[in-house]
């Protein structure tokens, strides 16, 4: 019996290992690498950042962008927002679990889905050369600040959507009737009561969507080029292109000290927002009744609709048609080995070695996240330790892709930890990501598990590992689900760390994409179209699983 | 002050009042009693003016406020959930109506003062909201509803999320303060106690209609109907056939109610019947006697000698407490 319980501290200890093995000690190789590089303290990459105009406009495009992403998200996702909780429509509640589907995309797809889109070699520009026989594209929104700006909404819109309206289909409309009957109305109903009101999940969704686009990477490399660096492609630039890793080294550190910063104030707002005294939850939620009502209901959902979808449709649709003719050119060119190709194997084989580290790390991140969630909530484990616990694990979550892979390259290069060559830099990394998508998925069940039940069970004759399995297992199950498939997912679509640590022979499907759009040529773009509409079905279709598992209960985000 | 004149309102094309009438005298307290769904808080927030689209009209003083929209209205309204801003201060919920008549600081300071201080709440004015207890939070809401100094005051089941203890001194305590400051309220409510405690008259609500309207006591001795005798408690409801030939009631009614108070244990009276139930209530027993195949419940005093179940008594019944119920 005591045998057994310390084995299962072994393996709780486990994840722990990990976390500091993988994680923990790849950010203090950043950290040592950003204040003693050559082993003495040396501030010049900081001094350099300060001093050079260049890396201070990087710092400054890189918040003003995420400044203007964040409002423009916010000031759309509001009427959105009042739109859900406020009107009865038919398929609501489709329509709110499918605009959470750029959530899951992985961004090379977006790029690439937008640049089908509204790109030089788009159909909007394809349409309007020919109707009005033009022999430029007209819209040039490639390399501008705008297009990352429209993919950055794209991407958040949904998630402020979700907080702002879950927060506010709690609140009574009561407490607006009672202000209209105090003599309130119009904008002073806004002004004093809804926005005040609403003002806990509105911060709390900005500081989230300024989270994501203060360190988006994949868009703004692909969609901006370096004339708009951010702080996470300049470490990339520093890194991988320029090799100077001490700069490199410091603008990480200056980007884990706002980010760390922002999750901060982030989860005091979620405390917060889970604490405020919820007025009863009676349907609010009515048919539009007014004309103006209507068209505002119409103007919402159309703008929401054609914005998730035309992109996405657009690059299904380029990637099966070429100068007006259904082809399937592009697909097949991608099982094919051009002699000019920039690839050294067909395309094709990515799609196998990111099933190969998508199978790796679901199964990784389910062992180590179902580990991970009993340590921090199991019940032999102090208070205290469980509440640091928590956030410890999520925190490679809110590690932007680039610092985790530059950590790694920096980090596991000496033995005995040298793993550079390894295969298993890739899946390890995507497990770091993975890992907190598990725990979430299932720590909300695995509290739910009611003491009395499992002491039932036992005074019953259950032995212990009979009690897991009978109770535990089938309770978290769907958790399991859910969790499994984030992980998948998450693998399959990851860019920015396996940017860093794929070796050239065993891309992912993301890098083969990112690799194809910097190639010239019809063939290319035409293959990276192809590639890309694979990897968005493939993410379409776990989400759809996600959404169809994860009842209202499952799932703490 | 209010009439309301044949009032019909439909949500959904479910009709929730019916042709309702009701004439509501200044500086009184209405209440609107009914069992849930009976449409006495939608009738409130017609009132209000939180529902339009109701066909009658509504008039205050002679004028009709069909037109007027909610917050012109100068009414004060309170939710059972009390509906406060969750993100103010009880100082700054309570000012708010002040606020939106765009009254001086000054005003609005003194006014708040003084609905603090009639509340007993002076010393809580910086406190938030939500962490205030139920009957702390009853009192907020109470004193946001009068500062403003609303010509009409509306409460819809101020009292119902709150447990029967504190209930109990707070329905007296609200009725002291609405006549103290001289308002006219109407007062919604399931519960008949609060009612009676509350009110000066009553009106009874039952599927969309009013179906009387009376003092608490003559509402209680008097009933009109057999679903208003049964709302409010009372048994002995017969066919006036049962004991037609015993107490010579009115055979044209559509029922007869034994009203418990005139019922009482005799060595003379019009009844006979078995005792089979005896249930001891502290200060009285409640006493079931079955005659022929009726049942007839009352109670009786408990400090006096109380039969055995299976003795057979005689009951006798006042004549004037044989009260005739017409179902329309």
């Amino acid at each position: 019996m005591t045998m057994w319980r310390w084995m299962w501290y072994g393996f709780l200890l486990v994840p722990l290992l990990f976390l500091a093995l993988f994680f923990l000690y790849p950010l203090l190789a950043i950290f040592d690498l950003s204040l003693r590089p050559d082993n003495s303290w040396n501030l010049s990459g900081f001094t350099q950042i300060v001093t050079s105009a260049y890396y201070r406009d990087t710092l400054i495009f890189t918040i003003w962008q995420a400044v203007l992403s964040t409002v423009l998200t916010i000031g759309l996702a509001l009427p959105g927002a009042y739109v859900f909780t406020r009107f009865d429509f038919p398929a609501k509640s489709f329509l709110l679990s499918i605009a959470t589907l750029p959530f899951v995309l992985p961004t090379v797809v977006v790029a690439t889905a937008f640049s089908a889109l509204i790109g030089a070699r788009g159909i909007v520009n394809q349409v309007l050369m020919s109707l009005f026989s033009l022999e430029t594209a007209p819209i040039q929104l490639e390399r501008t600040l705008s297009i990352i700006l429209i993919v950055h909404v794209f991407y958040n819109y949904s998630i402020a959507l979700r907080m702002i309206t879950s927060y506010w289909a709690n609140q009574s409309t009561r407490i607006e009737d009672a202000a209209r009957v105090l003599g309130a109305n119009g904008w002073r109903i806004w002004w004093h009561v809804r926005l005040p009101m609403l003002r806990p999940a509105i911060l709390a969704s900005a500081i989230l969507v300024f989270i994501f686009t203060f360190t988006s990477f994949g868009v703004v490399l692909i969609l901006g080029g370096i004339q708009f660096a951010t702080l996470e492609v300049q470490i990339y630039y520093q890194a991988l292109n320029v090799f100077n890793l001490p700069l490199a080294a410091a603008l990480s550190l200056l980007q884990i000290a706002v980010m760390f910063a922002m999750m901060l104030i982030y989860t005091r707002l979620q405390r917060r927002i889970s604490s405020v005294d919820l007025q009863s939850t009676r349907q609010i939620a009515r048919k539009p009744k007014t004309p103006f009502e209507r068209l505002f209901l119409i103007v919402n959902l159309g703008t929401m609709i054609v914005f998730l979808f035309t992109p996405l449709l657009a690059l299904i649709y380029r990637s099966l048609v070429r100068e007006g003719a259904f082809t399937l050119e592009y697909y097949t060119a991608l099982t094919s080995n051009t002699r000019n190709s920039v690839l050294f194997a067909p395309a094709i084989e990515a799609i196998g070695n990111s099933l190969q580290f998508a199978i790796i790390t679901t199964i990784a991140a389910l062992l180590l996240g179902v580990l991970t969630a009993y340590l921090i909530a199991g019940k032999g484990i102090n208070r205290t330790v469980s509440r640091w616990l928590d956030p410890l694990f999520m925190l490679p979550l809110a590690t932007s892709a680039v610092t985790l892979g530059f950590g790694f390259i920096i980090a596991l290069d000496t033995p005995p930890l040298d793993l550079r060559s390894s295969v298993w830099l890739i899946p390890i990394a995507h497990t770091l990501v993975a890992i907190p998508f598990v725990v979430r998925s299932i720590l909300p069940a695995l509290r739910s598990i009611p003491l009395h039940v499992k002491e039932s069970a036992a005074i019953l004759g259950a032995p212990p590992h009979r009690i897991w399995w009978s109770i535990d297992l089938p309770l978290l199950s769907r958790g399991l689900i859910v969790g499994a498939t984030f992980a998948f997912t998450v693998s399959m679509g990851e860019f920015g760390a396996s940017l860093f640590v794929a070796r050239p022979n065993t891309p992912t499907m993301p890098i083969v994409i990112f690799r194809l759009l910097g190639q010239p040529g019809a063939t290319n773009y035409g293959q990276a179209l192809a590639m890309s509409s694979l990897l968005m079905l493939v993410s379409a279709a776990s989400f759809i699983a996600i959404e169809r598992i994860r009842s209202a209960g499952i799932g703490e985000f | 002050m209010l009439t309301i004149q044949n009032v019909s309102f439909s949500y959904d094309k479910t009709p929730v009042l019916r042709d309702v009438d009701l004439n509501i005298v200044q500086g009184e307290i209405m209440c609107l009693l009914g069992a849930s769904g009976s449409g006495k808080s939608t009738l409130l927030r017609l009132i209000a003016g939180l529902e339009g689209d109701y066909i009658g009209d509504i008039h205050l003083n002679g004028q009709s406020i069909k037109s007027i929209p909610v917050h012109q209205r100068d009414f004060g309204l309170m939710f059972q959930d009390f509906a406060l801003f969750p993100h103010l201060s009880v100082a700054d919920n309570v000012v708010f109506g002040l606020k939106m008549k765009s009254l001086s600081t000054i005003e609005q300071q003194s006014q708040v003062e003084a609905a603090l201080k009639l509340l007993g709440l002076a010393k809580f004015s910086e406190r938030d909201v939500t962490q205030l207890s139920g009957g702390e939070k009853q009192r907020v809401a109470l004193a946001r509803s009068l500062a403003p100094q609303p010509r009409l005051l509306m409460l819809d089941e101020p009292l119902g999320s709150l447990d029967a203890g504190l209930r109990e001194r707070l329905m007296i305590e609200v009725r002291d303060i609405i006549k103290q400051v001289g308002l006219t309220a109407i007062y919604v409510t399931h519960d008949q106690q609060e009612a009676y405690a509350v009110a000066d008259r009553i009106a009874i609500m039952h599927d969309g209609n009013i179906v009387q309207v009376d003092t608490p006591q003559n509402l209680y001795q008097r009933p009109k109907t057999p679903y208003i005798a049964r709302f409010l408690g009372l048994k002995n409801i017969f066919s006036p056939s049962v004991f037609g030939e015993q107490l010579h009631t009115d055979e044209k009614a559509d029922a007869i109610l034994l009203h418990p108070d005139g019922l009482s244990l005799s060595d003379e009276g019009q009844l006979q019947g078995e005792i089979v139930e005896r249930i001891f209530r502290g200060n009285t027993y409640r006493l079931s006697i079955k005659i022929d195949e009726e049942t007839l419940v009352f109670n009786i005093e408990s400090n006096q000698p109380v039969p055995d179940i299976g003795s057979h008594v005689i009951v006798h019944v006042e004549e004037d407490w044989v009260i005739a119920l017409n179902s329309t």
